[in-house]
C-alpha cells in the first residue's frame, strides 16, 4: 500500500471530490424525486381485475368526522340507464346508482352521483398509513357492475365538488350517518364552491369490457385534483385521453390497452404535470392531431415510446419542462404546425433526433429555449414558419445551427444567450423587428447569412440585435436604413474591429449603439439622423476613425452624453462639425470625457447645447480655436484639459470652465477680451498658473462685462 | 480625496451647476481666500463651505449628482485590458 504524505505527515485516507457541473448555468435535473413504482407495504390490497368492476382506494385523513366523496356509474347513455349499480362503500356500508328507469320510484333526483360520508374513529386501525405526513385509514370502494355492467363511469367528486349540492343530493339536502343521526349541509365543498381540493385515491383499478368513457377526474382541475394518486389501471375498451391524468404529481404506475384511446384526437394536457411518472405506457395516437402539453412538467421521464404522431397539426408545449428526458425517438414530428414551446426546459436532453423535421412548422415561438445541454440540433428548413422567436433562448451549449426560414418575420430572442460558435442564415422572411435577435452569444464566432443585407431590410427594431456577442470579429452586411431604434445594436462586441456600415438616416434612437466594444478601431455611416446618440461609442478605447456623421446639422445628433466617453485612442475628429445639439438636459454633456489622446476636436462647435464638460479629462489638448457664440452653456468644457495652452475662443456668452488647464496669463487676456457681454455668468480659471500674474486691470475686462472671475 | 474642498460655493439652479473658488472676482464685488470672515454673505449667490458636503447640504440637492465636486484629478484611469 502506498503511503501517501504532505510534508513530513503520512495521510491515511484521502477523499476524492467528482466533478460537477454548475448547476446554476446548466442545470442538468429538477429536485430529486421518488419516482419508485413499487407498491407502498401498508396499502390494502386490491382485488383482481374483474369485468364490469371499479375499485377505488381512498382514505380519510385523522379528525374528520363526514369526510364526503362521490363516485358516479352508469350503464348505458346519458339518459337510458335502465339497471341500477351497487356500490359497496367499504365500511360495511352499501349504495346504489340508480338507473333512469320509469318504474323506480326513486328516480326523481337520484340518478347521478352517490355520495358518502366517512368518519376516521369508525374506520378500523390496522388500515392506518400516512398520507404526506398525516395519518390516515384506508377504504376500498366498490362499483359492482359484475351482474348490471358498466358502460362509464365518473370519480370527480371524489374531491367533494358539488357535494352537499341539494339537486344531486339522494335525501333532498340531509343524509342519515351510521347513528342513524340526520346530517346536513356537508363540509367538504359546499355548493358550486371549486376549491382544487385534492381527491382522497390512492390507487384505481377499472376493468369493464363495456366502458367506452371514463373520468377519473374532471378536465377543470378547480374541482379536484388526484395529487396523492400512485397507481392506476384502467382495463377499459376506450376513453377520452384529453386531462385524464393531468395533474397527478405523484402517479407512478399507468397502464391501459393501447387501444384504449385509438380514433381520440385531442390529448391535450393528457399527462400534463405527472411529475414523478417515469415509464409511459404506449398507445394509439395514430389519429391524434392535438397534443398541447401532452406531457408538459413530466419532470421524471427520461424518455418516451415511439408514438405515431404523424397526423399531429399541436404540438404546442408537449414536451416543455421534462427535465430528465435525455432521448426523443425517431418520431415523425413533420406535419406539425404549432411548435410554441414544444421542448423547451428540457435539461437533459442533448440533441434532437438526426431525422428531426418540423417541416410543416408555422410557428416555433421559444421551442428549444432553456436546453442547457442541448448540443445538436439538425438543421430547421421549415418553409412556412413565421415565429422563432426565442428559438433557442438560453441553449448554452449548442454549438451551431442552420436555418432556413424564408418566411419568418417574427425572430425577436431568437438567439438569446446561445454558446452557438456557429450560425448559418439561409433565409429569412424580412422581419420588421430583430429585437435581441443574436445577443449574448458568448461563443459566436461566425455568422453565415448570404442574404444579409436583403433579409434585413425591412426592420425598424434592432434593439440589441447583435449585441455582447463578445467573440466574433465580423458581422455580415446590415440594412438599417428603415430603423429608428438602433439602441446597442453591436454593443460589447470586444473583439470587432469594423463593424458593417450602418445607415441610421431614420435613426432616433442610437443610444450605447456601438458601446463597450473595446478593439473596434472604425465606425462609417452611410447615413445619419438628428438621433439620441448618449454613450453611442463609450469606452471603445481603440476607435480612432469615425465617418459619416458631424458632416453638418443634418448628420448632428440631438443628445451627445457620453457619445465618445473614453475614447482614448481617438486623436482626430477634425472633419467634425458639432452643430445639432438641442437638448437642454444639464446631462447633456461630457461629449469627448477623457478622450485622452484626442489632440484635433472637431474643426466647428456651432451648437447650443451639449458643451458642458465638452473636453473635460482631454489630457493632449493643446489649442482649440471656436466660435462660440450659439452655445449656451459651456460649463466644466475644458476642465482638466491639462496641457491646453491656447484657447481662441470668441463669442462666449455662457459660464465656461478652465479648471485645471495649463493657460498663462497671455491666454487668459485673450479670452476674457473673447467674452461678450452677460448679465450674468462665471468664468472657472481655478489651476491655471497665469492666474497668479494677472493684472487688476486684466480681471477689469471680464468683470466690466458682467462676469464673475474664479481663481 | 476630493480636490476641491474649502472655499466659495454658488449654486446655478438654472444651470443645475455648482461653482467652486478659491478667490471670486465679480463686476462689484471681491471674495478672497481665507477672507471670508470679512464678508457679509452671501454675496451674489455665493456662500463660504469647509466641503463640498457641507456645500449640497446648503443648497438642499444630493451630491451624488454633482460629482466633479468630490472627484480627484489626479487619480488617473488607465485604459482596461482589451481583449
Amino acid at each position: 500500500m502506498a503511503v501517501i504524505k504532505v510534508g513530513n505527515n503520512n495521510i491515511g485516507k484521502i477523499s476524492v471530490i467528482e466533478p460537477y457541473d454548475n448547476p446554476s448555468t446548466n442545470p442538468s435535473s429538477s429536485r430529486d424525486l421518488d419516482t419508485s413504482v413499487e407498491r407502498p407495504s401498508g396499502w390494502l390490497e386490491m382485488p383482481p381485475l374483474q369485468d364490469g368492476v371499479v375499485d377505488v382506494l381512498t382514505y380519510v385523513p385523522s379528525g374528520n368526522k363526514d369526510f364526503g366523496v362521490g363516485v358516479f356509474a352508469r350503464n348505458g347513455v346519458y339518459n337510458n340507464c335502465p339497471t341500477h349499480i351497487p356500490i359497496d362503500w367499504g365500511d360495511g356500508h352499501s349504495g346504489l346508482l340508480y338507473g333512469t328507469r320509469t318504474d323506480n320510484g326513486n328516480y326523481a333526483g337520484n340518478f347521478g352521483t352517490q355520495y358518502k360520508k366517512y368518519d376516521y374513529d369508525l374506520l378500523p386501525e390496522n388500515t392506518e398509513i400516512e398520507v404526506n405526513g398525516w395519518p390516515c385509514r384506508q377504504v376500498l370502494i366498490r362499483i359492482d357492475g359484475t351482474v348490471s355492467g358498466i358502460t362509464y363511469f365518473n370519480l370527480e367528486k371524489m374531491a367533494g365538488h358539488q357535494f352537499g349540492n341539494s339537486a344531486e343530493y339522494g335525501e333532498a339536502d340531509h343524509y342519515y350517518d351510521e347513528n342513524n343521526v340526520k346530517v346536513y349541509h356537508p363540509y367538504r365543498n359546499d355548493g358550486y364552491t371549486k376549491r382544487s381540493q385534492t381527491s382522497p385515491i390512492l390507487e384505481i383499478s377499472a376493468s369493464g369490457s363495456s366502458i367506452n368513457d371514463l373520468w377519473i377526474q374532471s378536465s377543470d382541475t378547480s374541482r379536484g385534483r388526484l395529487r396523492n394518486t400512485q397507481r392506476v389501471t384502467l382495463n377499459v375498451e376506450s376513453f377520452n385521453p384529453y386531462y385524464q391524468f393531468t395533474n397527478m404529481g405523484d402517479l407512478r404506475h399507468v397502464e391501459f390497452p393501447s387501444g384504449a384511446t385509438a380514433g381520440r384526437t385531442d390529448f391535450k394536457y393528457m399527462f400534463n404535470v405527472c411529475s414523478r411518472i417515469k415509464n409511459l405506457p404506449f398507445f394509439d395516437t395514430s389519429s391524434a392531431t392535438g397534443l398541447y402539453a401532452m406531457f408538459s412538467n413530466c419532470h421524471s421521464i427520461e424518455t418516451v415510446p415511439e408514438y405515431d404522431f404523424s397526423n399531429v397539426i399541436d404540438f404546442g408545449h408537449v414536451f416543455h419542462r421534462c427535465v430528465s428526458l435525455k432521448e426523443i425517438p425517431e418520431i415523425d414530428f413533420s406535419n406539425g404546425k404549432n411548435f410554441y414551446q414544444s421542448f423547451s426546459y428540457n435539461h437533459s436532453l442533448l440533441s434532437m433526433p438526426s431525422g428531426f423535421s418540423m417541416a410543416s412548422a408555422t410557428g416555433a415561438y421559444y421551442t428549444f429555449s432553456y436546453n442547457y445541454n442541448m448540443k445538436y440540433l439538425p438543421e430547421l428548413d421549415c418553409p412556412n414558419l413565421t415565429d422563432i422567436r426565442g428559438i433557442c433562448y438560453q441553449t448554452r451549449s449548442l454549438e451551431s445551427h442552420t436555418l432556413n426560414v424564408p418566411s419568418a418575420y417574427n425572430v425577436e430572442y431568437a438567439f438569446y444567450v446561445s454558446s452557438i460558435k456557429k450560425l448559418t442564415i439561409k433565409a429569412l422572411g424580412s422581419p420588421t423587428s430583430f429585437l435581441r435577435f443574436i445577443r449574448s452569444c458568448y461563443n459566436l464566432k461566425e455568422i453565415d447569412w448570404k442574404n444579409s443585407y436583403q433579409d434585413t431590410a425591412n426592420a425598424t427594431n434592432f434593439q440589441e440585435a447583435f449585441a455582447y456577442n463578445n467573440c466574433i470579429t465580423r458581422y455580415p452586411e446590415i440594412n438599417t436604413a428603415l430603423a429608428t431604434n438602433c439602441n446597442s445594436i453591436m454593443r460589447g462586441n470586444y473583439l470587432l474591429q469594423k463593424p458593417p456600415v450602418l445607415d441610421f438616416s431614420l435613426t432616433t434612437d442610437a443610444r450605447h449603439a456601438l458601446r463597450d466594444n473595446y478593439n473596434m478601431t472604425e465606425a462609417n455611416f452611410s447615413g445619419f439622423n438628428r438621433c439620441n446618440a448618449e454613450n453611442m461609442f463609450a469606452s471603445c478605447s481603440h476607435l480612432t476613425r469615425v465617418s459619416g456623421i458631424f458632416e453638418d446639422y443634418e448628420t448632428n445628433p440631438t443628445y451627445y452624453r457620453s457619445m465618445f466617453y473614453k475614447c482614448y485612442y481617438l486623436e482626430d475628429v477634425s472633419h467634425f462639425v458639432v452643430s445639432g445639439s438641442t437638448n437642454t438636459s444639464s446631462n447633456n454633456n461630457r461629449m469627448f470625457y477623457d478622450c485622452q489622446r484626442l489632440r484635433n476636436p472637431p474643426k466647428t462647435i456651432n451648437t447650443e447645447r451639449g458643451c458642458r464638460y465638452m473636453f473635460e479629462r482631454n489630457y493632449s489638448l493643446e489649442s482649440v480655436e471656436y466660435d462660440l457664440s450659439a452655445s449656451l452653456d459651456n460649463s466644466a468644457m475644458f476642465n482638466h484639459a491639462q496641457s491646453l495652452k491656447n484657447a481662441h475662443l470668441s463669442g462666449v456668452k455662457a459660464s465656461i470652465g478652465f479648471y485645471q488647464c495649463q493657460l498663462g496669463s497671455g491666454n487668459i487676456t485673450e479670452i476674457f477680451n473673447g467674452l461678450e457681454n452677460v448679465s450674468s455668468a462665471s468664468i472657472d480659471l481655478r489651476g491655471n498658473y497665469g492666474i497668479y500674474h494677472l493684472h487688476q486691470d486684466t480681471l477689469a475686462i471680464a468683470t466690466n462685462k458682467g462676469w464673475t472671475v474664479t481663481t | 480625496m476630493s480636490h476641491i474642498e474649502k472655499g466659495y460655493y454658488k449654486y446655478d439652479q438654472d444651470a443645475n451647476y455648482i461653482y467652486h473658488a478659491n478667490n471670486a472676482y465679480g463686476p462689484s464685488f471681491t471674495l478672497l481666500e481665507d477672507q471670508q470672515d470679512s464678508y457679509d454673505l452671501p454675496i451674489d449667490g455665493w456662500y463660504f463651505c469647509h466641503t463640498p458636503q457641507e456645500a449640497c447640504i446648503l443648497f438642499g440637492v444630493d451630491i451624488e449628482d454633482y460629482p466633479y465636486l468630490t472627484e480627484d484629478p489626479d487619480e488617473h484611469q488607465e485604459s482596461p485590458d482589451v481583449i
